[in-house]
């Protein structure tokens, strides 16, 4: 009796911490690059000692949460200065815990003309920080970064990087739309068929409408939940009453 | 629960400044030489609660971790420094920048402004002024009895007098561009200051150094596009309202969770 109870409370945990995440997405609606999350629930069961296959101390617990990398819509701004990856990859930028990795390609660039994100942090070229100093600044398909002044001829500076991993299991948030990797020795790949456009930006990948579901999904579980231990309670109570004989 | 309150509570903030931000630039779609703002968000910092590649009690390497996000910020305002649409007006000392560059202005503490709203006006000393006053640099005066007035592609001012059958040249109007123009502080009175993130500015006359020419009889409108600000402020307004269902939604579980015990 009490371990239904036990259960239940786990079962009510699980999806408070559903909503958390929930929050999180929707709170995220409008942020560029960035990632739907969600949870993943796992059932516990053990048997009791009897050997008789008696299930006891069954609960659910939230076992991961894993980043959604669905590509989103790209936008366009005109902006020469927004950035985004049509196809698989990341912009790698150079914060100071290491490198990070973002689909949020609006950038800007600071008085040391370096090409940096909305917090200063610089993206990477295929040779290190990219300077851009020119009165004109064109990025082609293949992320090759083209300075020019005025009528002159344009000069190529170097190519923005981007880079994808076989396991984007261990990206993980790092917040102001980044991502970290903790794989120990993974290694960087250059994607395929990945392409950088001037002048769009990724969208956020969340879905309004899914956000809902799970959200209405929540919460009827939630109530649910709660009916089930108001039973459990009043079941309990009864038993309670009936020792007062 | 209470987490999920506060996270949803960032997200109607930052769609908060964003309907304000989209407000200000519709508020201006009808001022000369006005630049869009557009407001950037990031998402907060994630609490841990799994490390993802650690090894389990069993031995396995648990393949993903649980990370639970803040909720979102605002993480800039920039000004996007789109050209605007011209328009004809016929007015000598009405000037368009086509293409780079903003026109330099004194402000009355000495320290320079730059703009692009080109509607300038003469004072009562014959001085090239903005609407508020402020004299162009360099200064340009024009001399009376001026009946005729002239300004080319190059920036070149000359006046016919009266009297006279051959204009002279009175001054050169001077553009300044910088490198990154998203740094631009906007002062307001359609007026932007240097700072340390623009840069300093690049003088020239028009046409030289990627500046762009000056165009008379024209002025520059504000570059807010309406169906655009419009789309946005719906997107912004539907935002909000999501985030306002998930705080009923965390308000609905934590009134369940305390009626538990009645």
């Amino acid at each position: 009796m009490l371990n239904g109870l036990f259960s239940n409370f786990s079962g009510k945990f699980v999806n408070s911490r559903r909503l958390e995440i929930i929050s999180n997405n929707i709170a995220n609606v409008s942020t560029p690059g960035f990632k739907v999350s969600r949870p993943v629930f796992n059932a516990f069961t053990g048997e009791d000692e009897s050997g008789n296959g008696m299930l006891q101390n069954t609960f659910v617990s939230m076992y991961d949460s894993y980043v959604n990398f669905a590509p989103s819509s790209l936008l366009e701004t005109g902006n020469n200065f927004d950035f985004a990856i049509e196809g698989d990859g990341f912009f790698v930028v150079l914060t100071k815990d290491g490198p990070m990795y973002t689909r949020n390609g609006k950038f800007t660039i600071n008085q040391e003309k370096k090409l940096v994100t909305a917090d200063g942090d610089p993206v990477l070229g295929k040779s290190g920080e990219i300077t851009i100093d020119g009165q004109e600044f064109f990025v082609e398909n293949d992320g090759s970064v083209f300075v020019g002044n005025g009528f002159e001829e344009k000069a190529f500076v170097d190519t923005i990087k981007i880079v994808d991993f076989e396991d984007k299991r261990y990206l993980r948030n790092y917040g102001k739309n980044l991502f970290s990797n903790i794989q120990e020795g993974a290694t960087e790949i250059i994607p395929e068929n990945s392409t950088v456009r001037q002048g769009y930006y990724e969208a956020s990948n969340v879905d309004i409408m899914r956000e809902m579901i799970e959200m209405i999904h929540t919460v009827r579980a939630y109530e649910a939940y709660t009916k089930i231990g108001e039973s459990l309670d009043s079941v309990l109570g009864q038993l309670i009453d009936l020792t007062k004989l | 629960m209470i987490r999920a309150l506060w996270t949803a509570g960032t997200g109607m903030n930052v769609h908060q400044s964003n309907l304000d931000v989209i407000s200000n630039n519709i508020a201006n779609v009808n001022t000369n030489g006005y630049k869009k703002s557009r407001a950037d968000f990031q998402d907060l910092m994630y609490q841990t609660l799994r490390l993802q590649g650690v090894t389990s009690e069993s031995g396995n390497q648990i393949p993903v971790g649980i990370q639970i996000g803040h909720g979102a910020m605002l993480a800039s305002v920039q000004k996007v420094f789109l050209q605007g649409d011209y328009q004809m007006t016929g007015n000598e000392l009405d000037i368009a920048i086509e293409g780079n560059g903003f026109f330099q202005i004194t402000l009355p503490s000495g320290d320079k402004a730059y703009t692009r709203a080109g509607s300038l006006k003469r004072n009562s000393e014959g001085r090239i002024v903005t609407s508020d006053g402020y004299p162009l640099e360099p200064n340009i005066t024009i001399p009376q009895n001026t009946t005729n007035l002239s300004i080319e592609a190059d920036g070149t001012v000359s006046a016919l007098v009266q009297g006279t059958t051959a204009p002279q040249q009175i001054g050169t109007i001077e553009l300044a561009t910088f490198q990154n123009l998203a740094g631009l502080k906007a002062m307001g009175k359609s007026l932007f200051l240097e700072t340390e993130a623009s840069g300093t500015p690049v003088t020239g006359r028009p046409g030289e150094n990627g500046l762009g020419t000056t165009l008379q009889g024209y002025i520059e409108m504000s570059n807010v596009n309406v169906m655009q600000e419009m789309i946005n402020l719906i997107i912004g307004q539907r935002a909000y309202e999501v985030n306002t269902k998930a705080i009923q939604a965390a308000d609905e579980m934590l009134q369940m969770a305390t009626s538990i015990r009645r």
